[in-house]
């Protein structure tokens, strides 16, 4: 579907991972016998419907090269639209690799504007889910979002891992406000105006 | 447009029923036939082609081509998809004013010289789709073209009790042929022809139009154009193969060539680095070995869960082995089911079989009483075996086996 397509962060820096990530991207990490953590985001991209895929990378991405090639087993290798490695200077205006998903974003712009699809999904590599995010997708639009977020209940058994944001909604799940991690377990409310 | 000229283009010959394995070629082609747990026979001739550097095979369907169709796909598992050359799926078809099945191995060959003459090759080498073996064919070639040789047979050595079963190539001290014998009852040698041929093309090519020409003949490699180059005097010679082979075209051989793989004593090796067989793998998920399951000597394949005993067997991908079931020195073929308390031995059971609880499927030779009767169970596809039902040795089952109480 053309509606839609998704980039993934492959290199988050995770410093407790530290020792598995010197040699490699967090998403190119083995897991479960046969998986790499990626696969579980590329592969719900896929069974969501999502078959333009951008993956920003910025250092120690050879083993995602390997790993995912031209993308054929997630049956992502296309003429058109299909998946795509974003590495740092691949596009003009881009001064610097880049230090943080925004700028990753901020550089990633010309494939975003390329591929014009109308929803985005912004993922991370460092969730092992099975999710469908098709039906997220279809209540961001019944909804009228701008902005949807995945997100778990707080005290779940999901929400134990490392989470730098969390928020505050009502029943609705409608964002009242925003909270950023400074450091584990202490949280700081976002201002911004008219938030 | 400019092309490329191939030096060898390989034609597999994949189009024969395969009626001696009953059941198991029911609706598919003997050659995607699963074979060693997440194989399909036809893997190894074409890992063996790209192996050895040949990237144009035609591969000749007739019986039941789907599943084959589908399995090999654009031939990317072997790294076959090629923009020029690759793997080619060449079925009979229609003329303007004739149309024929393919009649014999030769005429299957004959009917398709216009995709052979598109590559313009040196060399035809000609396969059969039903054959267990690792081989580099370039090596074949050499041999070939050091004894100048218009046809080349690759042969291997049989016990001389067994040599009556096979095509038997006699030849003189230069390796040239000189007599052919088909299945003789007193064998004058014990050289046994694998059905792997290499031809000069251009001889080939003549060797065809003039058998096609011939009304009397089967139009049979075999039988009728191997003879006739013979008699022509054409240079022929035996290139001798060391190493494993396996024709599995009946289901004895079928399930000895399973059991082989997971010989140790058998130089059949999977695991060489620089000579992979390929093939098309479906993402399933790690296996799993429940700690009730006991295994030894098996291979289990990706997919599998295991809760029960699994002895000398080869389970394929995505089998359930339920509680206390006892599997042994059976082949079990994908997504089979075997419930709970089941007992299968000297078996192969048949893609998608469920095996209902406490049911037996087939014996183990040394409990049968005549030595003679015995012989391995066949399940075919999908059938279900009911719970508690007994299925004995010798067996090949084609319908659902109800169950009974207790």
């Amino acid at each position: 579907m053309n509606d839609r397509m998704a980039l993934i962060f492959a290199n988050i820096d995770n410093s407790t991972m530290d020792l598995f990530t010197s040699a490699r991207s967090l998403g190119a990490l083995p897991f479960g016998c046969r998986y790499r953590l990626i696969d579980f985001s590329l592969s719900n991209l896929v069974n969501s419907g999502v078959e333009i895929i951008g993956v920003p990378v910025r250092e120690k991405y050879q083993s995602l090269l390997d790993h995912i090639g031209i993308a054929r087993e997630w049956d992502l290798d296309r003429r058109t639209g299909g998946f795509t490695f974003l590495p740092p200077f691949a596009f003009m205006n881009q001064s610097s690799p880049y230090d943080t998903k925004l700028k990753a974003l901020i550089g990633s712009e010309s494939y975003l504007v390329k591929n014009h699809a109308e929803y985005v999904f912004l993922c991370e590599p460092d969730v092992v889910t099975n999710l469908d995010l098709d039906a997220l997708l279809r209540r961001h639009i019944e909804a009228g979002n701008d902005v949807t977020y995945l997100t778990v209940p707080q005290g779940s058994k999901g929400a134990r891992g490392t989470y730098d944001t969390a928020f505050k909604a009502d029943e609705t799940g409608h964002v009242s406000a925003v909270f950023l991690q400074v450091f584990p377990g202490h949280l700081r409310r976002l201002r911004r105006p008219g938030f | 447009m400019i092309r490329q000229n191939k030096e060898c283009v390989a034609m597999l010959l994949a189009g024969g029923q395969g009626s001696r394995l009953e059941v198991l070629t029911r609706k598919v082609a003997k050659p995607a036939v699963h074979f060693g747990g997440k194989y399909r026979i036809i893997d190894f001739t074409l890992s063996n082609c790209i192996n050895s550097g040949i990237d144009t095979v035609g591969i000749l369907t007739q019986y039941r081509p789907l599943e084959l169709i589908k399995y090999v796909g654009s031939g990317r598992p072997w790294s076959l998809d090629r923009n020029h050359g690759g793997v080619h799926i060449l079925p009979p078809y229609a003329r303007a004013n004739s149309s024929e099945w393919y009649k014999g191995t030769a005429n299957a060959i004959c009917q398709n010289i216009e995709f052979i003459d598109e590559f313009s090759p040196k060399y035809v080498l000609v396969l059969s789709g039903d054959h267990i073996y690792k081989m580099d064919y370039s090596r074949m070639i050499a041999a070939h073209e050091k004894n100048n040789a218009d046809v080349t047979i690759s042969v291997i050595n049989v016990p001389r009790d067994e040599a009556s079963r096979f095509g038997i190539v006699i030849s003189d001290e230069t390796g040239r042929i000189t007599e052919f014998e088909e299945k003789p009852k007193n064998p004058k040698s014990t050289c046994a022809s694998m059905g792997v041929y290499l031809f000069s093309w251009d001889t080939l090519r003549k060797a065809l139009l003039a058998d096609n020409a011939n009304s009397a003949s089967s139009n049979d490699f075999g039988h009728d154009v191997l003879p006739m180059l013979l008699n022509e005097g054409a240079r022929m010679f035996t290139y001798e193969f060391e190493g494993y082979w396996k024709d599995v075209g009946t289901l004895d051989s079928l399930w000895d060539a399973n059991m082989d793989l997971i010989n140790p004593r058998v130089p059949m090796r999977l695991d060489d680095p620089d000579f992979r067989i390929f093939m098309k793998t479906s993402a399933l998920p790690p296996q799993y070995i429940s700690s009730d399951a006991v295994i030894a000597d098996s291979f289990v394949s990706e997919g599998c869960e295991v809760y029960g005993n699994v002895d000398f067997t080869v389970l394929s991908t995505g089998c359930y082995i339920g509680k206390n079931a006892v599997v042994r020195d059976s082949v079990i073929m994908p997504d089979a089911v075997i419930e709970e308390g089941a007992v299968v031995q000297y078996a192969i059971v048949g893609e998608g079989v469920r095996v209902g609880k406490n049911a037996v499927v087939g014996s183990r030779p040394e409990d049968s009483p005549n030595r003679d009767d015995w012989g391995i169970t066949v399940i075919g596809y999908d059938l279900k075996i009911g719970e508690n039902a007994v299925v004995p040795c010798k067996k090949v089952i084609a319908e659902d086996v109800p169950g009974r109480s207790e």
